[in-house]
């Protein structure tokens, strides 16, 4: 087996995955010692009638005390004082963060400001800055895509700046993390198919990329192996509970995984892609994710070979010869975003150029191309991905990306 | 998947060359300032409590050191002497360097410390404790069977339960892995391999399966190195040292991980090596693979952690479970030679 000389994994998450799961938090909340929680979520959750399944399955044991559904899909530093302040106001002594990325992203960061008695968030950006264990969270996925429920990084903007400021920290992962079915049943089908195609994407990046190590590896292979038994069933039947919460666990699986190991390229370009042409992040995952494999093909061979399992199944990899299994698996996530096209009648894009708004105009255009790849050079992610890669090398991917084309591997300087 | 799936492991691991200097930061950020350390007579008579304090001599955390006069796990003298001793210096934290009782004893000072010396004296029964404990890291310097990173300790016929006990950050340095008898190393390994065989084979919990499976790889790629490269004369030349404290690494990094199995295995019933240990517990793991056979939805991928991905592949299909067992079956006889001559009852 594969060991880094030195590696690092703590994945201090209490992790409650069924049916009825929310009927957990009562006692959760209990054990931790609070019984005053604050909600934070978005507007679209509170929409959907999500907020009122929690409330009920806190019942009576539990008030929220304040319930905030004002959390912006890019969350900004001016909505976490916001919602910090109110918090203090209300007494609470605990969040609850219900919603997707954006709203675990403002749950954490309100909780550093409410736990450290701080009145600027951006004293506390970077790595390690947190010394001290933050007030009670519980975080609730409504998404299957980021595992932020389980990671230790946040990230808000800094719009007066231009800037996404990062947050790492141990005591950034919550309490607690409770998936529960119910809260994923209301996705459409293209989102359903984006967000988990980002869980992959999470664990592919984390069981290759240089700061890998066995036991991510070993999460990352079994949320890939969830995401291939579950997801083309779900998007055909998306009232299946089952399904869902196979896919939900998996993004937390991919999420524990990701952030032990870091990502790499695939992050890189896909979140400069979703920086500068507002394209959803599970989407610029899913087109980017086998371009990223191709590209370090030649350096992650056997890793990619080993994919291939959880990728396929085993009855495919056992017939696989093993100098084929590497690009097979390449194959298989191309082979996974053409069905999930067909399946979402076309709303799933399988390249840059076809990737539009509601109203079906593109998103990206082949002049923005060389901005990404500009943006994509100052993403840390960079360092992780086990092949050198310039601004070349990012414009000649984004380039295939956009038209769809596979990656000419010749054209790859080998560093 | 199981109906509702939990997974719990307070633990952060720290694996690898020079783990040990990573130390203090990890202690400063548990808000720990002043440690006490526990150590065992092997860790005493090794010098490691020396490393230990190499790792802390340029930050600014004292270390408190005491050596346990023997292997046992603390009796209630011995716990109210540590325990004034530990309140009396104002420490904050507690490290054990060693394995075993020794890591009994800390998580029983820790109690101790935290709920009062009266817990000592009380003859209430098994108590489930849901109250935050201090900071404990755990050092392991040899390959154990892994219950140090479990969820329970023992006092004097008393049980304590609390996931508290797990140990906030286990460092495995194989710098400091010591020369260990044989008959340990292959018990710890085959234990290891009991528990994480099972979880593997039978649970129906990914992170469960994740850990168990990364378990079985250890065990795999260092036990067989270590059984036959035993020469424990040669642990004193650097080369031949370096080589067999890697694969020490590895069976202990295994133990730990079968402790974190271990606290989060509910979904396994029955758990045949709960109450077993080494030989016998992976001969009773065989028995229940036979038995539970078209019961294991894992079953065959206990052959692919065993062997190798082609040996998988070649396998057909509707043989892989048997192949999986059968491989088990040859990685037990071809360490410790014992699957002819004991009766894989469970009771031997």
């Amino acid at each position: 087996m594969e060991m880094p000389e030195y590696y690092e994994f703590c994945g201090r998450v209490n992790l409650i995955a069924g049916r009825d799961a929310l009927e957990q938090i009562p006692d959760l909340l209990a054990s931790l010692g609070t019984e005053h929680p604050r909600v934070i979520t978005d507007a679209g959750v509170a929409r959907a009638g999500l907020v009122d399944i929690l409330l009920q399955a806190l019942g009576r044991r539990i008030t929220a005390r304040t319930i905030e559904d004002a959390v912006p899909p890019d969350s900004d530093l001016k909505t976490v004082h916001t919602l910090a302040r109110r918090y203090r106001e209300k007494g609470c002594n605990a969040i609850i963060a219900l919603g997707g990325g954006s709203v675990m992203d403002t749950a954490k960061a309100v909780n550093i400001l409410v736990s450290e008695s701080g009145q600027d968030l951006t004293a506390f950006s970077g790595a390690g800055a947190l010394k001290h264990r933050l007030k009670p969270q519980v975080a609730v996925p409504t998404t299957a895509a980021t595992g932020s429920e389980v990671t230790l990084v946040a990230v808000i903007a800094d719009p007066e700046h231009g800037r996404k400021l990062l947050f790492t920290s141990h005591f950034l992962i919550p309490d607690a993390a409770v998936i529960d079915p119910r809260m994923t049943l209301s996705l459409p089908p293209h989102i359903t198919a984006a967000t988990a195609m980002d869980a992959l994407s999470h664990a592919i990046e984390a069981s290759i990329c240089l700061a890998r190590n066995p036991l991510s590896t070993a999460l990352a292979h079994e949320a890939i192996d969830l995401i291939r038994c579950h997801l083309l069933p779900v998007i055909t039947h998306p009232a299946d509970p089952a399904g869902r919460l196979a896919l939900a666990t998996a993004a937390a699986l991919a999420g524990m995984a990701f952030s032990n190991s870091m990502v790499g390229m695939v992050h890189t370009l896909g979140d400069s892609v979703g920086w500068v042409c507002h394209v959803p992040h599970g989407t610029c995952m899913a087109i980017l994710l086998p371009y990223g494999m191709a590209y370090n093909f030649h350096k992650t061979q056997p890793l990619l070979a080993d994919l291939l399992l959880p990728l396929a199944g085993e009855e495919i990899f056992a017939r696989t010869p093993p100098r084929d299994r590497a690009q097979k698996a390449i194959d298989q996530v191309r082979q996974m975003n053409r069905r999930l096209h067909h399946a979402t009648a076309g709303a799933h894009a399988v390249c840059l150029r076809d990737v539009t708004d509601r109203d079906g105009k593109p998103l990206v255009h082949r002049h923005q191309l060389p901005t990404i790849a500009k943006t994509a050079l100052g993403d840390g992610s960079i360092f992780y991905n086990p092949e050198d890669l310039d601004y070349d090398d990012c414009l000649m991917v984004l380039e295939a990306a956009f038209q769809g084309d596979p990656l000419d591997r010749s054209r790859i300087r080998k560093g | 998947m199981t109906a509702l799936l939990r997974f719990f492991s307070r633990t952060k691991l720290c694996f690898g060359s020079h783990a040990l200097a990573h130390l203090p930061f990890e202690l400063s950020a548990m808000n720990g300032w002043k440690p006490f350390v526990l150590t065992d007579p092997p860790g005493k008579d090794a010098r490691l409590h020396l490393d230990m304090a190499r790792a802390f001599r340029n930050s600014d955390i004292p270390l408190g050191i005491a050596a346990l006069s023997d292997d046992r796990p603390g009796a209630c003298q011995e716990m109210e002497d540590l325990y004034h001793l530990f309140v009396d210096k104002g420490y904050d934290c507690i490290m054990a360097l060693g394995t075993g009782p020794l890591v009994q004893t800390a998580k029983l000072l820790n109690l101790t410390v935290c709920l009062g010396p009266e817990i000592l004296r009380s003859s209430a029964g098994p108590e489930q404790l849901d109250t935050p404990l201090l900071p404990m890291v755990f050092v392991p310097t040899r390959p154990s069977e892994g219950r140090e990173t479990a969820t329970k300790v023992t006092l004097e016929g008393r049980t304590f339960a609390s996931e508290f006990l797990l140990p906030d950050l286990t460092v495995i340095a194989p710098d400091i892995m010591l020369g260990t008898p044989e008959n340990q190393i292959l018990d710890a390994g085959l234990t290891c391999l009991a528990v994480c065989g099972n979880a593997v084979a039978f649970s129906g919990n990914p992170l469960v399966r994740a850990h168990a499976a990364t378990g079985i790889r250890l065990v795999r790629d260092a036990l067989p190195y270590l059984v036959r490269h035993p020469d424990p004369d040669e642990i004193f030349c650097r080369k031949s040292r370096k080589n067999r404290c890697r694969p020490l690494a590895f069976l202990a990094h295994a133990a730990a991980l079968s402790g974190i199995i271990r606290a989060n295995t509910g979904d396994l019933t029955p758990r045949p090596s709960d109450n077993l240990s080494g030989r016998k517990a992976a001969l009773a793991l065989v028995k229940d693979l036979k038995a539970r056979k078209t019961l294991s939805p894992g079953l065959s991928h206990l052959l692919l952690l065993l062997t190798d991905p082609d040996r998988y592949a070649a396998s057909p299909g509707s043989r892989r479970a048997d192949a999986a067992i059968l491989a088990v079956e040859t990685f037990i006889h071809d360490v410790s030679g014992t699957l002819e001559t004991e009766a894989p009852n469970g009771d031997a």
